[in-house]
């Protein structure tokens, strides 16, 4: 892979850049909020006041943390909500960390603290950090029901924000996600590893994780297939079958002239011409790609 | 690309190296001073977790099927798209639902759950956590999927063809099996080290209709029953690292795929000339490997600058033809805070698709992205442009580059708890889009013929409110417009989308949720197709006309304490339709659709004792498609009855 120069250049350039501005500007409303002079208490202290709370979170993942898996840091309570002592002497909520009230950004920083490796590792940079979504949107820490800490189950949870793809999920054809077969975390990474928060590196690989059967890579190749399966298809549904973005023939004829056979009468038999022109994959099934040449020994998919 | 590796090394090296000098660290500030006292929560329990504590809850049940068989042709599409009950099995049979939850021992924990509907159609979760140093967690997931067969209708009266197809409605349906298991080890005295061991295993077994084309004086398709017996195992290694402020992960994939099928074969006849004759192998699938090596890394700068790339070399090997492909992804991204409350990041992704079959097409991806995001915290308004360029260089295509300008704004506000909103704008500019061109048209043959459904200019607006004015209401719904055009063609699209959501709850007792959908898309291009005088293009511009309203009603109504009701009633009217009167004047009755798919579910639950409870429930779909064949069309009702113990 031949690597442009003028890029590179100019990604160090961006880089240092804000390493510069960073520099400058190293000061943030969360760390002011957190000079407070408290000190930790324990997490049998805020049981006290919040025992509904403390019995929930105790059976949550968190609850389990084994200590070794935060060394030389707090667990419990105050390891997210920040030290407690002043908050405990004044009984003002004001004076401890309350996630709801923090930027999307900071309250993030706190998860973020902890969950640095996979599959949050590139969040801070991912579409939905950048869009202003915090960890807590989607995540409840105090929650007990389902996986993940989610606050409702997937896809109802995505659909919260994400509501066109309600209607496209019902379309005739569709993946079976209505049918709880599938979820969305089943192609999308919400953290944001790669683009589109897709789990792969590309659409295709997506695609190939499940459908191997039509990665080939083929003798005689479709390419649009090698492209970019999003060409043909919409995976989030639609109302032509096998998610086709338009039924057979428009989709193919927008890319291929139609059949015009000097052998026979396919063009000038009204008939003859249903056959030709309903549905171009009745002859040309192996559509995706084909190790085999068809009767004229090119690769038109038909065998 | 070593080139590229050495300069991020030394870009990680340098900001890991420059970290602590600059580490004047709010994270810091909130920890310093109590580092030492440790308040664990975890510490506390530690000695009253040696004991079990579990909840079960089981709920058998007994599922009868009260349609008539002829209701029940839940077959398969042909030409059009739907069907009834398409990943769902219909037949009687009991069932149950299941889970085991708790824990046991020192931080030992089980959550086994599972639902049993029909040996084709059942699931099951299990995650054994031993002490947070191994984490086991697998799922099997099984059901099946009703697939496409062909009637061949619009061909079996004017074309001999040979015709050799099972019994549609019971065997065009594959089941697919997927079989996941996910291991975590993570060693106490090294906890900064993670290793993990990924299995993943596919089994697709049915049969699916496959078609092949001979040729004499006349066409003759062949559709024969193919065995489904494909085999996807994937195995994944890879370990992780977590030592502040870097995460450092590698991981190897293994993916194999194999079709057992026995291979269908069909005697081809023709003229001497063809490329083949006799008996011959046809629909083959291919066995494939595919191994790829994976590093990803991320280095905290700041707290809130973070550097992160993604490295990815991958091989996939056809083993029928020996063809192989080679992919190389290299994906970095920058992200910190430039002054307070705007944010950036700097994407740059590097994609290389090296195909080495002869005349096959190979592909240099690369990927430019600056996104910034802007929060206001006194207005509660948030800020986003983004510009990303793309540039695609292909060999082996006449499409050798396509350039992409991708400019996207967004605007989200939240004045109140009440009210919020969005607006997103996205526009692309697209210089040779992917398209099929030749070098001589057959309208025109001193010209080039460009052909594409990709366009060069496409506008996206995107924009939804949501009201909440009280805690038992809120209203909320989305707009979406897309225009495209490609002036190279003329063609363009024009499509919009509305959505509307309804959450209502009158009582503590009931609550409503209720869904309107609506889709209208216009797409015009210039088809060519075949007349009597050879190649034509038809006057205007071809529309393809795309309509569909969904509606969705969900209710829940708890009218004692005992008893609980819950309905879900969907429908969704799906139209599609091309002016084909210039083309084959008799073809729009075999590619238009007309689908009305209703879906009804409803039940109650009945508390028998503190424990046990009755439970019932009715399902009911219907699949019409007005445009198409009516026997294809189909529906089923469904009756359970069952209990649920919890304890």
């Amino acid at each position: 892979m031949k690597v442009n120069k003028n890029i590179i250049v100019g990604i160090c350039i961006i880089t240092f850049f804000v390493f510069y501005l960073l520099l400058i500007n190293n000061t943030n409303s969360y760390a002011k909020k957190k000079s407070i002079e408290a000190t930790y208490v324990g997490s049998e202290t805020c049981k006290e006041c919040h025992e509904d709370t403390f019995n929930k979170f105790k059976s949550t993942i968190h609850g389990r943390i084994a200590d070794f898996e935060a060394k030389g840091q707090v667990l419990g309570c105050e390891a997210c909500h920040g030290p407690g002592s002043v908050h405990v002497e004044e009984q003002d909520p004001e004076k401890i960390v309350s996630l709801k009230k923090l930027t999307p950004q900071e309250s993030s920083k706190i998860c973020l603290n902890c969950h640095r490796e996979e599959p949050q590792i590139a969040w801070p940079s991912s579409t939905h950090a950048l869009s202003g979504i915090s960890c807590t949107d989607c995540h409840d820490p105090h929650q007990t029901r389902g996986k993940f800490l989610l606050k409702s189950k997937d896809p109802k949870l995505c659909f919260q924000c994400h509501r066109e793809k309600i209607a496209s999920m019902n379309y005739p054809s569709h993946h079976p996600i209505k049918e709880k077969k599938m979820k969305c975390s089943s192609c999308h990474d919400t953290h944001g590893t790669f683009r589109a928060n897709l789990r792969a590196e590309t659409i295709n690989e997506l695609c190939f994780s499940c459908h191997a059967e039509k990665q080939g890579p083929f003798t005689y190749e479709h390419a649009p297939v090698v492209e970019n399966c999003l060409l043909c298809h919409d995976s989030h549904g639609t109302i032509a079958n096998n998610l086709l973005k338009q039924n057979q023939p428009f989709l193919c004829m927008q890319c291929h002239p139609g059949h015009e056979d000097h052998y026979h009468p396919a063009v000038t038999n009204p008939e003859w011409r249903i056959s030709f022109y309903t549905k171009c994959t009745q002859c040309h099934s192996q559509i995706h790609g084909s190790d085999f040449p068809s009767l004229s020994g090119h690769g038109r998919f038909t065998r | 690309m070593s080139k590229k590796i050495t300069i991020i090394s030394f870009l990680i090296l340098f900001v890991w190296m420059i970290n602590p000098l600059l580490a004047n660290s709010d994270n810091l500030v909130l920890f310093k001073n109590e580092l030492a006292k440790k308040f664990s929560l975890a510490e506390k329990e530690s000695k009253s977790q040696n004991k079990s504590e579990f909840s079960y809850y089981i709920a058998p049940r007994y599922r009868f099927l009260a349609s008539k068989k002829e209701d029940l042709p839940i077959l398969v599409s042909g030409l059009s798209g739907g069907r009834v009950a398409e990943y769902q099995t219909v037949e009687s049979s009991p069932g149950a639902d299941f889970y085991i939850k708790g824990s046991f021992g020192k931080r030992n924990y089980l959550d086994l759950s599972g639902s049993f509907i029909h040996s084709d159609e059942q699931k099951y979760y299990a995650n054994l956590d031993i002490g947070r140093v191994v984490r086991n967690t697998t799922y099997f997931n099984r059901f099946i999927h009703r697939l496409d067969h062909d009637p061949l209708t619009n061909v079996e009266d004017y074309h001999e063809f040979v015709f050799v197809d099972s019994n549609p409605t019971d065997e065009y349906i594959t089941r697919r099996t997927e079989i996941r298991n996910r291991t975590e080890l993570v060693i106490p005295d090294f906890p900064q080290v993670k290793f993990k061991a990924n299995v993943r295993y596919i089994i697709e077994k049915g049969h699916q209709q496959a078609r092949t084309l001979d040729q004499c004086f006349v066409c003759h398709i062949d559709a024969q029953t193919q065995e489904i017996d494909q085999r996807t195992m994937e195995f994944i290694l890879g370990t992780e690292v977590n030592v502040k402020p870097v995460t450092i992960s590698y991981s190897f994939m293994s993916r194999r795929f194999d079709d057992r099928a026995t291979p269908l074969t069909h005697v081809y006849t023709g003229l001497p000339w063809f490329a083949y004759l006799g008996e011959q192998e046809f629909a083959h699938i291919p066995d494939s490997d595919k191994t790829a090596h994976n590093v990803k890394a991320r280095v905290k700068v700041l707290n809130e600058a973070h550097l992160f790339g993604s490295y990815t070399v991958a091989s996939v090997k056809n083993k029928h033809n020996d063809g192989k492909l080679d992919l190389k992804n290299f994906l970095s991204r920058l992200s910190a805070n430039l002054i307070k409350g705007l944010r950036i990041a700097v994407n740059y992704q590097k994609e290389k698709y090296d195909n080495h079959i002869e005349n096959t097409i190979s592909r240099d991806t690369s990927i430019g992205v600056v996104d910034l995001f802007y929060h206001i915290p006194k207005q509660k308004i948030n800020l986003r442009g983004k510009f990303e360029w793309q540039k695609v260089k292909r060999s082996h295509f006449e499409i050798e580059e396509t350039k992409k300008y991708i400019t996207y704004l967004s605007a989200s506000f939240y004045p109140s708890s009440k009210f919020n909103g969005y607006i997103r704008y996205k526009r692309k500019d697209i210089n040779n889009p992917f398209a099929m061109l030749e070098d001589e048209s057959p309208l025109e043959p001193t010209q080039e013929l460009l052909m594409t459904n990709l366009y060069t200019d496409v506008n996206e607006v995107i924009c939804g409110l949501n009201l909440t004015p009280t805690s038992r209401f809120s209203l909320g719904g989305n707009l979406f417009w897309k225009s495209g055009k490609n002036e190279d063609i003329n063609s363009k699209e024009n499509t919009y989308n509305f959505i509307i959501n309804m959450w209502i709850a009158p009582t503590n007792k009931l609550n409503l949720t209720a869904s309107y959908g609506f889709l209208d898309s216009e797409i015009k291009n210039n088809l060519i197709y075949g007349t009597d005088y050879g190649y034509a293009m038809g006057d205007e511009d071809v529309p393809y006309n795309r309509k569909a309203n969904t509606f969705l009603i969900s209710l829940n109504f708890n009218p004692i304490e005992k008893l609980s009701f819950l309905v879900d009633f969907s429908i969704t009217k799906g139209k599609s339709n091309f002016d084909s009167s210039d083309i084959a004047p008799d073809i729009a009755e075999l590619t238009d659709l007309d689908i009305t798919h209703t879906r009804l579910s409803g039940g109650f639950s009945y508390s028998l004792t503190k424990n046990m409870a009755f439970i019932a429930k009715y399902k009911y779909e219907n699949y019409k498609d007005t445009a198409w064949v009516p026997e294809y069309n189909g529906k089923f009702h469904i009756i359970y009855f069952g209990f649920g113990w919890k304890f």
